[in-house]
């Protein structure tokens, strides 16, 4: 009979189990049928739940009667029960909210997924919320916003450069629709390339990262762009003290079919002719986007940037013997195809990409009838496959491969015999480098206290005389102390095959190269350990603290002219770093009060062989501690007031600590000759600025939405040091001087869609 | 009109709150002895022994106009300065203020050198150490005025390796013009650096044996003089260090590392100082146009 019963109860065990449905499907807005990141899909009473991926899909394995509930900040909730009935995939819409308070959701470890909740290092920012934010002239940057953020620092003020917990700039692999940016920046770093109009989701990792990102050490931002309204077309944009911005959207066919155009032009240069000064500079880009879905289960989309800098400054003056002209160019295009696919059996997902990104930068100097010109290009063509297979509620596997074609054009210079004494002519000196990467990850959640996600990457690349391959392990362990405290491990190995090799100066010559059999791939190891503290009145606490282990990282040998070089490979030398140091945010989501206040106390020191007589330094970029408050009060629901005070401990540089005098070859002059301190020895004054604004609403209306913005970056005009300044007095001394770029600058900016 | 006020206040207000730079305090270095070195044949040579200065205090030099004379608080005097090779001892006499020389130095070519300076009026020592080189000989030279241009001159010079180990050499020129330079020298002037940039004026060679062909250097050059009178040329056979040395002196100086303001460590084999002592014989001649 003992038998019988537990036959029995063996048998109801197993019919309940078998009585789990998947649900899957798609989550749109429903207003303008753009597919929502980030969803929480959850049945509270048997407390499990998901997140939808970057398309909008999810997928959940619960038992037939659940309440399925779908929620996301500044929307309306909505609840499916489950049942056999259901058809999938299901396409579920979500409508905004018609009133919301203002606020910023710049949030860590808020979503339910598992790697939300528990996973380190991940920041994610709400577009439609940061936008209230006070930025340099009113031109709304999400970089900006997270450079606010602990451990993300920027090079110098005003600068999009993103220096994140040691790493230099080519250590972030910046990815727009899955195609790398090389440059994410305008008009030497002070915008970045992202429109903010075109953009949906902004998601960055920072340390635990996840086995399908590689090639790059320190952060990954994954920004993806609108896909169009699907519903009816609108017009949105902007004018600002500093650009104009436009973008159009609209179905193509209804429910199916869309696109999405977006552009913005600077114009600073006419700016600075109305006040009689000069600034030639110009920079324009555009976002473009097809989105397809022929059937539940596909989608395609093909999206493209295109952008360009202008800088021509001519010295054209009568009274000069030598006209001089010179002219910098920036060019960065990229190209997305990608095809997703949900297979019928519902728990697998299938994302394939096709990726062209190219990025080129021109640099002439005339004197005369005499020209100079150097050239630097990358161009990439990649193929992504990437698979996501929810096994169970406890297990979700992803795995894939990907592979990239670069080619490489260095340093191509060409000039007048005049100018070849010093700096040689280099033929297109044309170098191609083949990477790829296969992946597999497990997320296993066997409880609800106890998150584990193991993965391993294997990546390499043929620098022709060379492969290069590297084991790249990921691990993640979070775990609930209580309901409302956690604490979470990970380590993470990396590897990058391509350098942007930096001299000691300011000036923008930097160049992208690749690994070589005498330039090796640079590695890191990165071991991360936080707490989440959940606290009243929607506030949360977390502490981050973080060991990175870098090798074979790369610098110019001294005295190399950057963008002249002929052989690169005898110019570069290579060394190690470590970096550390400990990051701290506390933050409020929502209400009429929001925003946060972070704190990092960070270190970054590299030891070269070839520099500094071996002796480790510290990194130019080593800003020891970094303050943020950034704090919204919206006063009704038309006007929101919003400052930041931003704090950062100066950078470094190598200063000049003495002269001699040496004869030269024919002792019929005498020579000055520098003595130069500990590299990056002086640290610079620290920078600190408040800046204010105000977001005034249109009156509400039916069709037509606008908003003024107006500000103050820079309330009492605090200098930013962001170089050096070498004044030479009459009398032959010197004098350092610590410049800066902006001062106080007001704004207002004008938004309007329809 | 009244919509616009504001954007214009912005603009006005935009390009004209420009923080005043702030001052930086940088340590300076203790002062200490820099040397250069001059060996006119294997028995005659010359000392000079300067001072490092700070870079942000005056010292009444004035670094654009080598016209200046030397600053004497620069100059160390009153210092004991020795060779020595092989146990045999010489002391170096001052001849001048900061000079030093000798007539009477065993020079043995390969032999070891050791100079020895103490600094008696600011208790400080140096020490340097270098080998006695080879003679190179300029077997061939030649310079005539190029017949298309007025101001521009084409000059040929060739020698031969001195050995089959490797070796480095520097090729010294001096010119004297009858015409004085249209330009004043100011280093940061747009105009000085477009003329430094396009007049090929003569710096100074340096070559490894690399560059050789069969053993031989030769090379063809064209220069601009504002009608050059009088010419000179000395080649001297020299260390790897002091090669390194002067490549390091020329990049610092170059037009282009003005622009980059890269960090170059200037070598020295200096213990305790800066400069280089060197003994290398040049082979040197002079001559005026007229010849």
């Amino acid at each position: 009979m003992k038998i019988l019963f537990n036959a029995i109860l063996l048998l109801l065990a197993y019919n309940i189990h078998a009585q789990n449905i998947t649900v899957s499907g798609n989550i749109i807005d429903a207003q303008t049928g753009e597919s929502l990141i980030g969803v929480s899909v959850s049945c509270p009473e048997e407390l499990k739940g998901t997140l939808t991926d970057a398309f909008g899909y999810f997928s959940i394995d619960v038992p037939s009667g659940c309440l399925l509930t779908c929620s996301y900040i500044g929307y309306e909730s909505t609840t499916i029960k489950v049942s056999r009935q259901l058809i999938m995939p299901l396409k579920i819409t979500l409508t905004e909210k018609k009133v919301s308070i203002q606020e910023v959701v710049v949030y860590g470890n808020t979503g339910t997924t598992p790697l939300e909740k528990w996973g380190t290092g991940i920041t994610k920012i709400d577009m439609k919320q940061a936008n209230t934010l006070p930025v340099l002239g009113g031109e709304r940057d999400v970089v900006k916003i997270l450079q606010l953020m602990p451990g993300i620092k920027k090079e110098h003020d005003g600068s999009t450069g993103m220096l994140v917990r040691g790493g230099a700039g080519d250590q972030n692999l910046v990815l727009l629709d899955d195609a790398p940016v090389y440059n994410a920046s305008h008009l030497v770093g002070i915008f970045s390339v992202f429109n903010n109009d075109a953009i949906k989701d902004v998601t960055m990792q920072k340390g635990g990262f996840t086995a399908n990102y590689g090639g790059r050490l320190s952060s990954v931002l994954d920004i993806r762009t609108k896909d169009g309204n699907m519903h009816k077309h609108m017009v949105s944009g902007g004018v600002g003290l500093l650009s104009a911005r436009a973008s159009i959207e609209g179905p193509i066919i209804k429910e199916k079919a869309s696109y999405i155009v977006s552009a913005r032009r600077t114009y600073i240069d006419q700016m600075y002719k109305l006040v009689r000064s000069d600034l030639p500079f110009y920079f324009y880009d555009i976002n473009a986007k097809l989105s397809y879905k022929p059937t539940a289960y596909d989608q395609f989309f093909v999206s493209g940037y295109l952008g360009k800098d202008v800088l021509d400054y001519e010295n054209q003056k009568p009274d000069r013997i030598y006209q001089t002209d010179f002219s910098n160019r920036l060019y960065n295009r990229t190209a997305t195809f990608r095809w997703n696919h949900n297979y019928e059996g519902q728990k697998l997902f299938q994302h394939s990409s096709l990726v062209h990104t190219q990025y080129r930068f021109n640099l002439t100097n005339r004197i005369n009838q005499y020209e100079w010109k150097t050239t630097s290009t990358i161009h990439d063509y990649m193929a992504k496959l990437h698979y996501d297979y929810y096994i169970n509620n406890r297990n979700h596997l992803q795995f894939g491969a990907e592979f990239t074609h670069h080619i490489f054009n260095p340093n191509q210079s060409v000039g007048s015999p005049a100018f070849t004494d010093f700096i040689a002519n280099t033929p297109s000196n044309r170098i191609t480098l083949n990477e790829g990467a296969v992946f597999i990850q497990n997320d296993y959640q066997p409880n609800a206290k106890l998150f584990i996600q193991y993965g391993l990457r294997l990546s390499g690349a043929d620098a022709h005389e060379k492969l290069y391959t590297n084991w790249e392990p990921r691990a993640q362990v979070g775990y609930s102390l209580t309901s409302k405290q956690s604490v979470k491990l990970a380590y993470a190995r990396m590897a990058q095959y391509m350098h942007l090799v930096t001299g000691a100066s300011t000036l923008p010559s930097d160049v992208w190269y690749p690994v070589t059999d005498a330039i090796k791939p640079k590695l890191a190891d990165q071991l991360t350990a936080g707490y989440t503290l959940q606290l009243p009145a929607n506030c949360q606490f977390q502490a981050e603290a973080y060991y990175k282990w870098l090798e074979h990282v790369s610098e110019f040998k001294e005295g190399t002219i950057g963008f002249s070089q002929t052989d690169f490979e005898k110019d570069i030398t290579q060394g190690q770093s470590r970096a550390y140091g400990i990051e701290l945010l506390l933050q409020r989501k929502s209400g009429k009060w929001n925003g946060w206040v972070g704190y990092t106390l960070a270190y970054s020191k590299s030891q070269f062989d070839d520099l500094n007589n071996g002796e480790w330094f510290y990194a130019r970029f080593d800003r020891r501690h970094d303050v943020s408050f950034v704090g919204n009060y919206a006063l009704n629901n038309r006007i929101t007031f919003s400052a930041v005070f931003a704090y950062a401990s100066g950078s470094r540089f190598t200063p000049i600590i003495g002269q001699y005098l040496v004869p030269n070859g024919n002792y019929t002059d005498a020579i000055p000759l520098p003595i130069y301190g500990k590299r990056n020895g002086i640290v610079l004054s620290p920078s600190h600025r408040l800046d204010i604004s105000v977001t005034i609403k249109g009156k509400q209306r039916e069709k037509f939405a606008s908003e003024w913005q107006i500000g103050v970056y820079n309330v009492y005009n605090r200098t930013q040091p962001y170089r050096i300044r070498m004044d030479v007095q009459p009398n032959g001394s010197i004098q350092y001087k610590q410049v800066g770029l902006f001062g106080c600058i007001p704004s207002v900016s004008y938004h309007f869609n329809f | 009109m009244k919509n616009w006020i504001p954007l214009l206040y912005a603009v006005v207000a935009f390009v004209s709150c420009k923080p005043e730079p702030l001052d930086l305090s940088v340590p300076q270095a203790p002062q200490q002895i820099v040397v250069a070195s001059q060996l006119l044949d294997s028995s005659k040579l010359a000392i000079v022994l300067t001072r490092t200065f700070n870079a942000t205090e005056s010292k009444g030099i004035t670094l654009a106009d080598s016209s200046q004379p030397f600053p004497e608080e620069l100059l160390v005097g009153n210092a004991l300065v020795f060779v020595e090779s092989n146990g045999i001892q010489i002391q170096l006499e001052e001849i001048s203020k900061g000079v030093y020389a000798t007539l009477i130095l065993p020079g043995i070519i390969g032999n070891t050198y050791t100079l020895t300076v103490k600094d008696i009026e600011k208790g400080q020592d140096i020490v340097s150490q270098t080998q006695m080189f080879t003679k190179a000989i300029l077997d061939t030279f030649s310079i005539a005025k190029t017949p298309d241009a007025t101001n521009t001159y084409q000059l040929y010079y060739a020698f031969d390796d001195v050995g089959p180990e490797e070796n480095w050499y520097v090729v010294n020129f001096y010119t004297q013009d009858l015409a004085r330079d249209t330009l004043p020298k100011k280093p940061g002037d747009l105009d000085y650096i477009a003329k430094r940039l396009l007049e090929q004026r003569l710096d100074f060679d340096l070559i490894s044996d690399k560059q050789m062909v069969n053993g031989r250097y030769s090379i063809t050059k064209q220069f601009t003089s504002n009608q050059l009178d009088t010419f000179g040329i000395a080649l001297t056979h020299i260390s790897k260090g002091y090669y390194d040395f002067l490549t390091a002196q020329r990049k610092y100086n170059s037009v282009a590392n003005k622009l980059r303001g890269e960090i170059i460590n200037i070598p020295t084999n200096v213990q305790k100082g800066y400069g280089f002592f060197a003994l290398q014989i040049p082979d040197a001649y002079f001559m005026t146009m007229e010849q």
